[in-house]
């Protein structure tokens, strides 16, 4: 393990923005070396690590305009570098939201104690958002309103060297609640025939906690392992997970080995869960396109979307959107359901369907001009894939569902649990031909 | 920094909301510093807090504000938290500038160490530290090891880090640190362990860091929990050194690391990994078992990930390492994992072609070859050459599967011209494994659609190494006899190859290898050695063919390809988990060591102290400088280097040009004006991205010509840039992106050096693919 040298904040063009060196060994004009290297290729192309001829090496990330670049001349951790600035970023955010060039330019102040309290020597320090903030006391500036949470004074040192590091004591709600929300996205690439290509769900389990004192939560849910490990016969649907992954807080060796999830919250908002399923999923929509070239100078589209799920499961604000030739113009559109808008910087046409019922199929028809020039990438569109994006409520593909929330703390308040779920598109992609 | 004088031409900034960042610099710092020195009595806290903030807001920009150093170190006299971190990080920048003023703020920061606050003890502890120059030390040491025992582990955890940072400065005032360090990880608070950790790797480096005991094993293993992310990968860091006496206590701690496999932090997962790797390397059974159940947490990471490009291209470094390493079959199920998604960036996807080429085998490879297809009609050329030589690779590590392989690259025929290139290169490979392919890579052999001048000569030698089992061999290689265009290397692998038919299929090739030996041999300008090649076959077939035959025939059999060599069990596991492994190379081979890097900086240091002195003198006498340099012409290094050596004129190279020259506004507006338009060109832009003013600055900056004045107005860049070798050079160069123009006009004094600079411009443009 070895410290990062020194964090460069920059503008996208690689102009230096704030700097900060952690370790006497580099040379003052490091970030021009960066910025060289940066524009000898695009965004795309560029890794994420480079090394350059003296053997300095340049780690870094992207975040709206900014550049967030580390340098460091030792075989380092990178994954652990990459960590902490997404981190850093994550802090920032708490701070002023919108983490970008301006934004950076009106607190810099605050940026650069926080630079300083995050890491010394090169190594991280506390990166807790709400312990940091007791040592920084500089106002900072948010580019939009945002309401501020109340501020208790309360002992920082005990909070730096507290074994719970992720939440303080004393804290105090008038109504106990605590939310779950259960997200599924589903990634899936379905083929010219409709076959599915590949299909993973990956799902979390987003909380928000408004719990006062030092409450014990417990979680159940419909884990097959855990039915098992009970001697229990599994319900009629249990989830098998292949991987699951937990916040901090959570007791992993009662998991591991009662498969029961419990852990001491942190105040507010937290990525609870993260879990991978990678089982066959049948298509939630299929869409075909039939593509007709009524001339050299005509094209027309029919295409035709059914949603494949329980008819009692209604998606909202659905968008399907077909790729185009590059060169399309007087789009001409008939359609029942939702509408259709022409988007040419995207190279596609987007139908929206505000409410897609399950069991349903819907009708589109398009007509676009070519002009008699043919673009050199006319054909292109044809490699694109269909996207889609979608969302539906109270439904989780997977069959995920949470069977309790117990909540106990020492002072016995009464708390209620709520638990939303939710699917979303993932990566949901079709293949023209 | 930027030359003062951009901005009074054509004001380019963006206007901003806060007043830090806005309006002309010059002179300023005079006036701040009277701003300072006015407010040192205010009694407002918050009116001395904006002009403190101003000050730091000029260093951000990179304006050297040390002269106010004196002011500040007054002003370091305050209660105020706020002021005195500003202060603080003021001083600890310009310290080593102004080694005899910074003992002025010592005290204050000594006052402050014994502070009643251990926030501020802490703070100013930290700072003092971060004073690098070799006088602060002996105020420096009181202060550490006061600290080191201080009530507060804040305070405690910050004077580690300060003995670090003294070890650095002078070695020798830490005589005994060790023993006080590991006595420190017994501390009560995780922060001052982890720190007294990091303190004795650095201290101890030469010996290899920390020593493990398996008492202090034991102890860190039992308090993890407590420590943050950070720390936790620290401590797995640490324990991946650490050797178990025997199984079981090896056994114990893996039980005991697992459940931190499901840990959401990517860093602690992968810094188990490397510790269960470190354990069992040399118990080739367990390894196994251990990747097999490290398995699915990565490929998670990997598709987890998400928006994170980043961390999962770490990941999927990883994932590649250990499949290459003979662990390939591991991830043969989860193969659909490293399918790439359209949104993915071009290393994303190239690094899971790499993966998937590696993990290819008989139960994937039919879903697989179906989805490579698909990347192999990419619209991103990179993404399909980089498909096509993973199906190639895969054709080679799997013999038995090679014929579906290569019969799906051949129905790549009818597409692009690239596509058919990068097969034929492929085929190459394939075919000097395994020459039995041939009948089904005819179609692509003998298509005509091979354009790339590699390619070609792969074709060439594959028709001449196939000769006989390709019907049309003499026909194609009869194309290619007499071309005027072609390369030298291409000449010789066509003389290699015509012979080699020639033996097989002597009446077909005998009139267009006679042909060839005329072209060669009768060409004045051909290249030498071609020519004696040429002739001493020609010769040697006169005399005795079938003695060349028999030479021709030697039949070396390859049982050994460098592909296959990829695969290998040896594992460089130590570096698990690090750069070495981004970028696939031992540690030895790209860090170098601590006192490199330090000499590289104190040679910058004298060099930046050299330059200083230099530039006060250059002002003065721009031009005559100038001079100094004429003799220094050069040809450069470029792919160029043909046709600058038939033009027989003198170039100019970067070192031509006067480094740093300076003039002001005004002078280069007379020479412009009072100059004729010497030359100029207009050509077509090729790269939009890189198309701004910064960029080309920069540009031009690296070839030595400095920007004066530059404006944007309605899509239409202009900027102003003047150099000067033998005389001064001017330019005026606008990118127009509503046309996608690129136009230069040079001037100088004498008309023909304003023709070669402007040549000049024109190939390092070319060369950075501004223009084509």
């Amino acid at each position: 393990m070895f410290g990062i040298s020194s964090i460069y904040i920059l503008d996208q063009k690689g102009r230096v923005l704030i700097s900060r060196q952690y370790r006497n060994e580099l040379p003052a004009n490091i970030h021009e070396t960066f910025n060289k290297k940066l524009l000898e290729f695009d965004e795309y192309t560029q890794k994420p690590v480079m090394i350059d001829k003296d053997g300095y090496t340049y780690i870094f990330i992207r975040h709206n305009n900014l550049i967030f670049m580390t340098v460091c001349s030792q075989n380092a951790n990178c994954l652990m570098i990459f960590s902490f600035l997404f981190r850093l970023v994550q802090v920032l955010q708490e701070y002023f939201v919108n983490v970008e060039e301006e934004s950076i330019r009106d607190n810099f102040v605050v940026v650069y104690e926080l630079l300083d309290e995050m890491l010394d020597n090169g190594y991280p320090q506390t990166t807790e958002f709400k312990i940091l903030k007791e040592f920084i006391k500089t106002e900072s500036f948010q580019l939009k309103d945002k309401k501020q949470p109340e501020q208790t004074n309360f002992n920082v040192v005990a909070l730096v060297s507290n074994k719970i590091s992720w939440r303080r004591e004393g804290i105090k709600y008038k109504k106990n609640e605590v939310f779950l929300d259960v997200i599924e996205k589903l990634n899936i690439l379905i083929g010219q025939q409709g076959n599915v290509i590949k299909s993973e769900i990956i799902g979390q389990v987003q909380v928000k906690c408004m719990l006062s004192g030092m409450p014990e939560l417990k979680l159940g849910l419909n884990d097959k392992a855990f039915f098992e490990a009970q001697g229990r016969q599994a319900k009629s649907r249990a989830v098998e997970f292949d991987d699951i992954k937990f916040h901090q807080c959570v007791r992993l060796s009662k998991f591991e080995n009662e498969r029961v999830i419990q852990f001491i919250p942190p105040d507010g908002d937290f990525e609870l869960i993260s879990y991978r399923l990678d089982i066959r999923v049948k298509p939630l929509f299929s869409v075909d396109v039939l593509i007709e070239r009524k001339s050299t100078t005509k094209i027309e589209f029919l295409v035709k979307a059914k949603s494949n799920f329980k008819p009692k499961s209604t998606a909202n604000n659905v968008e399907i959107f077909v790729p185009v030739p590059d060169d399309a113009e007087q789009p001409q559109f008939r359609t029942a359901h939702g509408s259709v808008n022409y988007m040419p910087e995207k190279e596609a046409m987007c139908w929206s369907i505000k409410q897609f019922g399950g069991q349903r199929d819907f009708m589109m028809n398009a007509v676009f001009h070519l002009p008699t020039i043919v673009s050199p990438n006319r054909d292109k569109f044809q490699k694109m894939p269909i996207n889609i994006t979608f969302e539906i409520p109270y439904f989780t593909v997977s069959g995920f569902q949470v069977r309790y929330l117990k909540i106990q703390d020492k002072s016995g308040y009464n708390a209620l649990p709520w638990v939303r779920y939710i699917t979303q598109n993932g990566e949901y992609q079709i293949r023209m031909n | 920094m930027r030359p003062h004088y951009a901005s009074s031409i054509a004001n380019i900034q963006p206007p901003k909301q806060q007043q830090y960042f806005e309006g002309n610099r010059k002179g300023e710092v005079n006036e701040l510093k009277i701003l300072v020195k006015n407010n040192l009595s205010e009694k407002d806290d918050k009116k001395k807090r904006e002009v403190i903030k101003k000050v730091i807001a000029y260093m951000t920009l990179g304006i050297d504000v040390s002269k106010i150093f004196p002011e500040m170190c007054m002003a370091s006299y305050t209660n105020d938290m706020v002021q005195k971190k500003m202060i603080y990080l003021y001083l600890t920048t310009y310290a080593e500038q102004n080694k005899d003023l910074a003992f002025m703020a010592i005290s204050t920061f000594q006052k402050d160490c014994k502070h009643s606050d251990p926030k501020i003890r802490g703070f100013a502890l930290r700072n003092l530290c971060s004073l690098r120059f070799s006088g602060a030390i002996e105020y420096l040491m009181p202060a550490i090891k006061e600290s080191l025992s201080d009530i507060d582990p804040y305070v405690r955890k910050t004077a580690i880090m300060g003995c670090v940072k003294v070890y650095y400065m002078q070695p020798d005032y830490l005589s005994n640190i060790e023993e006080q360090l590991y006595k420190m990880i017994s501390d009560n608070d995780p922060l001052v362990i982890i720190n007294a950790i990091h303190a004795l790797n650095e201290v101890l480096a030469q010996e290899g860091g920390m020593a493990l005991s398996k008492k202090l094993v034991d102890y860190l293993l039992g308090r993890l929990k407590e420590f943050n992310e950070w720390g936790q990968a620290t401590i797995l860091d640490e324990l991946s050194k650490y050797q178990p006496k025997d199984d079981t206590e090896m056994f114990n701690i893996m039980n005991l690391l697992e459940e931190r496999l499901k840990h959401s932090c990517s860093a602690i997962v992968l810094a188990v990994i490397k510790v269960f790797m470190n354990f069992t390397k040399n118990k080739p059974q367990i390894y196994q078992q251990v990747i097999t159940r490290v398995k699915s947490p990565l490929v998670t990471l990997a598709s987890i990930s998400e928006g994170n490009f980043e961390i999962m291209y770490t990941i999927l470094c990883h994932i590649k390492f250990i499949a290459s390493k003979g662990y390939n079959q591991v991830f043969a199920q989860d193969y659909k994992c490293f399918y790439s998604r359209v949104d993915e960036p071009t290393y994303i996807k190239l690094i899971k072609l790499e993966i998937l080429s590696l993990i290819a085998c008989d139960i994937n490879l039919g879903d697989m070859l179906n989805e490579l297809g698909e990347y192999v009609t990419d619209v991103d050329q990179e993404i399909s050459k980089k498909s096509i030589q993973a199906l190639g690779a895969i054709a080679i590590r799997l013999p038995d599967l090679a014929n579906a392989i290569v019969k799906q690259l051949s129905s790549f025929i009818t597409l692009q011209d690239y596509i058919t290139n990068e097969i034929i290169i492929v085929f190459k490979d394939i075919l000097r494994k395994d020459p039995k392919h041939i009948k089904d890579c005819l179609d692509i052999i003998q298509s005509d659609s091979v354009t790339d001048q590699n390619s070609k000569i792969t074709l060439i030698y594959i028709l001449g190494q196939f000769g006989s089992q390709i019907p049309l061999a003499p026909y194609i290689l009869q194309t290619f006899v007499g071309s005027a265009e072609e390369s030298v290397e291409l000449k010789h692998a066509l003389l290699t190859s015509c012979i080699k038919v020639f033996f097989t299929r002597a009446p077909e090739m005998q009139e267009i290898l006679g042909k060839l030996f005329y072209c060669i041999i009768n060409n004045e300008n051909e290249d030498i050695d071609l020519k004696d090649r040429a002739a001493f076959y020609y010769r040697a077939l006169q005399n005795n063919p079938n003695e060349l035959k028999k030479l021709w025939q030697y039949g070396i059999k390859i049982d050994k390809f460098l592909e296959e060599q990829n695969i290998n069990q040896e594992a460089l596991l130590f570096e698990f988990n690090s750069l070495s492994v981004i970028y696939e190379k031992n540690v030895n081979k790209f860090i170098k060591s601590f006192e490199y890097f330090n000499n590289l900086r104190n040679k910058e240091l004298q060099d930046q102290i050299q330059e200083s002195q230099q530039t006060t003198t250059e002002k003065q006498e721009p031009i005559q400088d100038g001079f100094d340099n004429e003799q220094t012409i050069t040809i450069p290094n470029t792919p160029n280097l043909l046709e600058i050596s038939n033009q027989s004129q003198p170039s100019l190279t970067i070192d031509s040009f006067v480094l740093d020259y300076r003039i002001d506004v005004e002078y280069f507006e007379n020479m412009w004006t009072s100059l004729n338009n010497g030359a100029s060109f207009t050509r077509q832009l090729a790269r939009i991205d890189i198309a701004n003013e910064n960029s080309m600055e920069q540009l031009f900056n690296r070839y030595r010509l400095y920007n004066i004045a530059a404006g944007e107005e309605d899509n239409v860049l202009q900027m102003y840039f003047y150099g000067a070798h033998k005389c001064q050079v001017f330019f005026e160069f606008e990118i127009n992106k509503n046309l996608n123009t690129v136009l230069l006009n040079t001037r100088s004094e004498l008309e023909d050096q304003a023709y070669l600079a402007q040549k000049y411009v024109q190939d390092f443009l070319k060369q950075s693919n501004l223009i084509s």
